[in-house]
C-alpha cells in the first residue's frame, strides 16, 4: 500500500490554511445572517409603522401621504409585503387600481433593474410583482426580455400572463401560433385565468390552434362552466374529431344545461363508448320519464363503463330505483341486471 | 291561554316580569298589545261581563297557545302579550284582529258591531317596571281610542335591546392582513353588540389562550391553514365542546375548492370566505350573523 508523504510541516500549514477559510466562511455567514436578520427586522418595524397610514389611504380616509413612497431597498421590499397580503387576501377594484397606479410610478424602476439581472431568481420576482401589482408600464420591456435572454419555460410561462393582461390583441395573435410547447397544467392554467372576451377571440381561431390545444380549450370551458359558449360547444358535436366531440360533451355535462334532446339522440349509436358514457351522464338532465327508454339501451350496453353509467343515472333519479327493480324482474340480459343490482346495493 | 287574572293582579306581574326575564336570556323580544274597545259607550251597562267575557273567549281564539290573555275587570280592555313578536307581528296580528271581529258570527253578541283600538310596546330588555309598562302602554291605549277606530300606537320606552358583548378572535398568520382584519371589524356599527377582538397568528396561541372559555357569543374569523395548529384543527377542538353553539366560525381559505367548502361545512363552518375576498361582504355577513342572533 501506498503513502502518500506529507511532512508534518505542509500538514499544519494545510489545516491551518483551512481553518482560516472556515473561520472566514463561518464569518462571513454570521455577517450575512445577522445582516439579513436587521434588514427583516426593519422591514418588520416599518410594516408596523406604515400598515395604519396604507390602511387609511386605501379606504379613502386620507389623500397618498408623501411618506408612504418609499425611499430604499427596504423600504420598497417592505411596502411589497403591505402591496401582497392586500392583493392576496382582498378583493377590491379600488384598491387594485390604487397598488396599480403606485406601483408604476414609484417601484417601476426597482423591478427594471430585477428583469435586466442575469440572476434567474431576481428576474421571476420582478415578472411575478408586475403581474400582481399590474405594472403595465413594464410591458414593453418584457417584451425586451424575450429577445436579450434565453428564458427559461417559467419566464415564459409568466410572460404570457403578462402579455394577456396588457397586450390582448398581440398576445391573441401570439397565443394561437405558440412557439412554446406548455404543458397541460400551464395551457389550463393560463385559460382558467383569461377574460371570457380572450377566451370568445381563441373560440374563432380554433382552426389555428393545434389539436391538443383545442382540447384543453374545449375542457376549460367546462371547468369554467361558461354558459355563453354552450352553442359552440352543442355545433362541436357534429365535429368529425372524436376526442372533440366527447370533449365537447364532458364540458356540456360540466356546464348542467341541456335543453334539447334531439342533439344527443345519435349517440346512442355513437361507434365509440365514451361517447355513450357521456350521453349517459347526460340524459342525467333530463325527467326520466322522458329518457328512459334510451337509458335502458345503455344499461344493456356492450361496454361495461356506459351501462355502469346508466344503472348510475337511472338509480339518482326520482322513482330511479323502482323502475331499476322492474327492468331486473323482466328483463333478460344477464350483465345488465347485474348492472342494476349493483346499482341498487343491499336493497335487492 | 286566558289569564284568571287581571292585568292589575300581582300574579300578573309576576308572569310579565318573567317573560321580560327571559326576553334577554333567549334573545327573543315579546310584545304587549293592549286592546280597547272604541264603541263601548254602546254596549248594554247590564251586560258588561257577560260581553267581556265573550271577547276574552274570542281573542283567545284569535291568539297561539304560547300567548296569554289578560283581562281589565269590569272594563272592555284586555292585556295580550305575544310571545316570540315584535312590533311588526303584532301590528300583522292587531290588522287581522280588526278584519275577524267584524264577523259577527264569531262573536255572536246580537248584531252588535264592535270595533278595536290598540297599542303596542314591543318589550326587548328586562328594564323598566311592570307599573310603567301599564302606565304607558294604557295612555297610548287612550291616545289611540280617542283618534278613532281600528288605530294603532306603538310605545318605544321598552324596545330597546341590550348591550351584548361579542368576543371576536382572528386567527391569521399574515400580520398585515390579521391587521386589515381586526380595524375592519372594529370599525362596524352594530346596533346593540359591542365588539371584543382578539388577534391570534395560529390555532395553537388561540387553543393555548383562556379567552375562549366564557359563556359570550364568540365570533372566530380563521385561515383554514396555520402554522402549528391549522383553523380546521380549532374548528373539531371547539365543536366538540359542550357549549360549542355559542361559537359562530367563519372560515378562510386560498383554495377554490367546493370538496374543501362542503368538508368545512360538514365540520361545523357556518361561512366560508375563499381568497381574495371582498372586505364588505365580510362586515355585511357579520353583521347578518348578529342580527339573527335576535328573533
Amino acid at each position: 500500500m501506498d503513502i502518500i508523504k506529507i511532512s508534518i510541516d505542509t500538514l499544519i500549514k494545510g489545516i491551518g490554511v483551512l481553518s482560516f477559510i472556515l473561520i472566514l466562511l463561518s464569518v462571513h455567514i454570521v455577517i450575512k445572517s445577522s445582516k439579513e436578520k436587521a434588514e427583516a427586522g426593519k422591514i418588520k418595524a416599518y410594516i408596523q409603522n406604515k400598515q395604519d397610514l396604507w390602511y387609511q389611504y386605501f379606504n379613502d380616509e386620507i389623500v397618498l401621504p408623501v411618506e408612504l413612497i418609499p425611499n430604499n431597498d427596504i423600504e420598497i421590499k417592505a411596502t411589497e409585503e403591505i402591496f401582497l397580503a392586500y392583493i392576496k387576501n382582498i378583493s377590491n377594484s379600488t384598491i387594485e387600481e390604487k397598488i396599480r397606479k403606485f406601483s408604476n410610478q414609484y417601484l417601476r424602476q426597482y423591478y427594471s433593474g430585477f428583469l435586466l439581472s442575469r440572476k434567474w431568481s431576481l428576474r421571476m420576482n420582478a415578472l411575478y410583482r408586475i403581474i400582481d401589482f399590474k405594472i403595465d408600464s413594464l410591458a414593453p420591456e418584457c417584451k425586451k426580455l424575450e429577445k436579450r435572454t434565453k428564458l427559461s419555460p417559467e419566464e415564459h410561462f409568466q410572460l404570457m400572463i403578462i402579455y394577456s393582461m396588457f397586450n390582448e390583441t398581440d398576445f391573441i395573435k401570439e397565443f394561437a401560433n405558440l412557439s412554446v410547447r406548455l404543458s397541460e397544467y400551464e395551457y389550463k392554467k393560463l385559460l382558467v385565468g383569461f377574460k371570457s372576451e380572450i377566451l370568445e377571440h381563441l373560440m374563432h381561431q380554433m382552426k389555428e390552434l393545434p389539436m391538443i390545444y383545442r382540447h384543453y380549450f374545449i375542457d376549460i370551458l367546462g371547468i369554467r362552466r361558461e354558459l355563453g359558449f354552450l352553442p359552440f360547444l352543442e355545433k362541436n358535436l357534429s365535429h368529425n374529431n372524436t376526442e372533440i366531440r366527447i370533449r365537447s360533451l364532458k364540458a356540456i355535462n360540466e356546464i348542467g344545461i341541456v335543453s334539447n334532446l334531439d342533439k344527443y339522440k345519435p349517440f346512442l349509436k355513437a361507434s365509440q363508448w365514451e361517447e355513450r358514457l357521456m350521453l349517459a351522464k347526460i340524459l342525467g338532465a333530463f325527467p326520466l320519464e322522458q329518457v328512459y327508454t334510451y337509458l335502458e339501451e345503455l344499461l344493456q350496453d356492450e361496454n361495461w363503463w356506459v351501462r355502469s353509467q346508466a344503472a348510475q343515472t337511472i338509480g339518482k333519479s326520482k322513482d330511479g330505483k323502482s323502475r331499476l327493480k322492474t327492468f331486473i324482474a323482466t328483463a333478460q340480459d344477464q350483465y345488465a341486471i347485474d348492472m342494476a343490482r349493483e346499482v341498487l346495493g343491499g336493497e335487492y | 291561554m286566558i289569564s284568571k287574572y287581571s292585568y292589575g293582579h300581582t300574579v300578573t306581574k309576576q308572569i310579565i316580569n318573567a317573560l321580560k326575564a327571559h326576553v334577554v336570556r333567549s334573545r327573543t323580544a315579546i310584545a304587549a298589545v293592549f286592546l280597547g274597545v272604541y264603541n263601548e259607550s254602546e254596549f248594554d251597562v247590564e251586560r258588561l261581563p257577560e260581553t267581556l267575557e265573550k271577547i276574552t273567549v274570542f281573542l283567545k281564539n284569535e291568539t297561539r297557545n304560547t300567548d296569554m290573555v289578560f283581562s281589565f275587570a269590569g272594563k272592555l280592555k284586555w292585556l295580550i302579550i305575544l310571545s316570540q313578536s315584535g312590533e311588526r307581528e303584532a301590528t300583522a296580528f292587531l290588522r287581522r284582529l280588526y278584519v275577524s271581529v267584524k264577523n259577527n258570527d264569531i262573536l255572536d253578541l246580537e248584531n252588535q258591531e264592535i270595533l278595536f283600538s290598540a297599542s303596542v310596546a314591543e318589550i326587548g330588555n328586562d328594564e323598566g317596571s311592570f307599573e310603567k309598562l301599564v302606565t304607558e302602554g294604557t295612555l297610548a291605549l287612550t291616545e289611540s281610542l280617542s283618534k278613532g277606530p281600528e288605530q294603532i300606537e306603538y310605545v318605544t320606552t321598552f324596545k330597546k335591546r341590550p348591550l351584548e358583548t361579542v368576543k371576536v378572535s382572528i386567527l391569521e398568520e399574515n400580520d398585515v392582513f390579521r391587521k386589515v382584519l381586526y380595524r375592519t371589524i372594529e370599525n362596524l356599527n352594530l346596533n346593540n353588540f359591542e365588539t371584543e377582538i382578539k388577534e391570534f397568528q395560529d390555532g395553537y396561541e388561540f387553543l393555548e389562550s383562556d379567552w375562549y372559555f366564557s359563556s359570550h357569543t364568540h365570533l372566530i374569523i380563521m385561515n383554514d391553514i396555520l402554522p402549528r395548529q391549522s383553523g380546521l384543527d380549532v374548528l373539531h377542538k371547539i365543536r366538540m365542546l359542550p357549549n360549542n353553539k355559542k361559537f359562530i366560525v367563519f372560515m378562510m381559505t386560498k383554495r377554490s375548492s367546493e370538496e374543501d367548502m362542503i368538508y368545512a361545512y360538514e365540520s361545523g363552518a357556518d361561512n366560508y370566505f375563499i381568497k381574495p375576498f371582498n372586505l364588505r361582504l365580510l362586515e355585511v355577513e357579520i353583521k347578518r350573523t348578529l342580527e339573527r342572533l335576535w328573533t
